[in-house]
């Protein structure tokens, strides 16, 4: 009878202290938060001890305390409300613009091959030139005011959202356009029913792209010529050596980024509900 | 009344690249009957797919004649359902799109249908959560949805493992005999044609067209295990030397 070989090495017993503290399960869950939450505190307190401590002269690196300082002087005298004001407005009217024109048009390019091959030079022409390029022309065309400053943030989002819209309907299934054929469809409905709802990931992708284009499109607009705004504010505050305003500045545009991508990243979710879940 | 005439249908493919025409179907003619089951089998690129497409109007024909005597509905080799709809949105979908959605016996329907295809219980799931066979099964109860008298199946079990697609045609049988629709199934395997259909007809490759039509005089209802029967290999072995030598 022949003999079978230890097994002894394949062989798994269950512990019963495997199982995690309630300090180490609050670990598991938070890790992001508390590992990333500690790294910005620790950054900010070396900041705030370079800053006074007179390791760095505060003219370069200001230091969080004199932000604030300068944020509740901005906040009191009205300048900053009026600047941030303006900003908003611009960003918004331009954007808003960027979407409702990129987004039908790019179904319309998708959907008609003609179209896109008539528009797709001066798609490309504008997608490869950095927008802000074109900012003394809007300059000249609009003035220093916000209309110019509205073309830029609209010039900016508008390419993204309407390439990702053209990619969107390009890539629809055929398979279901013609099972809503043979349903009877009308073209109408399957814009509604297969184009819109398809097309939906793409278009939130490319609103998520433009976001940035048109953010960098206010700032730079403004510091490149303005008489109010988020950028006119950091323009004179770094004209003048006032770091700490210009911390103010630039503090704002980036929460402004973070929270717009934020929200966008939720909608995206949201929308990919019925997508296949990677585990 | 025949369900569906064809009679001297034509079908031309235009080819860009080459220039050239491709005749898909020539002389093409069947009849079918109310209440049959007829499938068409034959070698791949023989145009059964063609015809099929033809006959649900999503393809011109070049000469001829295609009467469809009643609503019909098609049920896609690959599922075709819209991933962002659960399983009853997608069976209510071709409803939806003939304007019936809101109609009161609708919900009733799809929920029957549901039972039908044994899918009690996955109503609110989406497509990608189902396996291949459960999404067909959604494929089926879409086309069942809008009523249709005739019921045109393109090599729906084609992307199915061997098993699952011996359950499948099992189901189906019983489903048709349940509703028994005029239905006309396209496959090139021979024992699915036979342990189906009331009839087979064997298409030849190039351009496509009616080789044989041959009754199937199995009894019915139908278990999996008639395939086994010497009467069900002689009709195969007839069949398959029948697609050999077209």
């Amino acid at each position: 009878m022949a003999t079978i070989g230890s097994l002894d090495e394949n062989v798994y017993i269950a512990s019963e202290d495997n199982e995690p503290g309630p300090l180490r399960r609050f670990y598991d869950s938070y890790y992001r938060l508390i590992l990333g939450g500690s790294a910005v505190v620790a950054f900010l307190v070396w900041w705030e001890w370079a800053g006074t401590s007179g390791a760095v002269n505060p003219l370069f690196i200001s230091s969080p305390s004199r932000i604030v300082h300068a944020y509740a002087g901005l906040i009191a005298s009205g300048e900053l409300g009026k600047d941030v004001w303006i900003s908003s407005l611009e960003f918004l009217y331009g954007f808003a613009l960027a979407i409702v024109v990129g987004i039908p048009f790019g179904i319309l390019m998708g959907w008609y091959r003609p179209l896109e091959a008539i528009f797709d030079p001066f798609v490309n022409f504008f997608y490869s030139t950095p927008r802000v390029a074109l900012l003394p022309l809007m300059i000249i065309w609009l003035g220093i005011g916000m209309n110019s400053k509205i073309a830029i943030v609209f010039l900016g989002a508008v390419f993204a959202i309407l390439i990702n819209t053209i990619v969107g309907v390009q890539n629809l299934d055929a398979s279901l356009l013609r099972a809503a054929r043979s349903f009877g469809a009308t073209d109408l409905q399957i814009f509604r029913t297969i184009a819109l709802p398809g097309t939906v990931p793409f278009l939130i992708t490319g609103v998520r792209l433009g976001l940035g284009h048109a953010l960098i499109g206010v700032v730079v607009g403004e510091l490149y010529a303005a008489t109010a705004g988020v950028g006119y504010l950091i323009a004179v505050a770094g004209n003048t050596f006032q770091t700490d305003k210009v911390f103010v500045g630039v503090t704002i545009v980036a929460a402004a980024g973070m929270f717009f991508t934020e929200v966008f990243k939720r909608i995206e979710r949201h929308f990919q509900t019925w997508k296949p879940k990677i585990n | 009344m025949a369900k569906l005439e064809i009679r001297s249908v034509d079908v031309e493919y235009y080819v860009p690249r080459s220039g050239q025409r491709l005749v898909a179907l020539r002389d093409v003619s069947l009849e079918v009957a109310e209440g049959e089951f007829l499938s068409i089998v034959g070698p791949s690129g023989c145009g059964k797919t063609t015809l099929l497409n033809a006959v649900d109007g999503l393809l011109p024909i070049k000469r001829g004649r295609i009467a469809v005597n009643g609503r019909k509905a098609m049920v896609f080799q690959s599922p075709s359902l819209l991933p962002w709809r659960t399983v009853a949105d997608n069976i209510v979908y071709g409803l939806e799109l003939q304007g019936k959605r809101d109609a009161p016996e609708t919900t009733a329907k799809v929920q029957e249908l549901i039972a039908l295809v044994g899918l009690v219980g996955f109503e609110r799931s989406y497509p990608s959560e189902l396996s291949g066979g459960m999404q067909q099964r959604v494929n089926l109860a879409r086309a069942l949805a809008v009523d249709p008298e005739l019921l045109l199946l393109d090599e729906p079990f084609a992307a199915l493992d061997a098993q699952t697609r011996e359950l499948m045609q099992a189901e189906l049988l019983q489903i048709w005999q349940r509703t028994r629709k005029t239905a006309i199934f396209i496959t090139h395997q021979i024992d699915e044609a036979i342990y189906l259909s009331d009839r087979v007809v064997v298409f030849g490759a190039r351009p496509g067209t009616v080789r044989a039509s041959i009754p199937i005089a199995l009894p019915r209802p139908r278990e999996l295990r008639i395939k086994r029967q010497p009467q069900f290999l002689e009709y195969a072995d007839q069949i398959s030397a029948l697609i050999e030598r077209s």
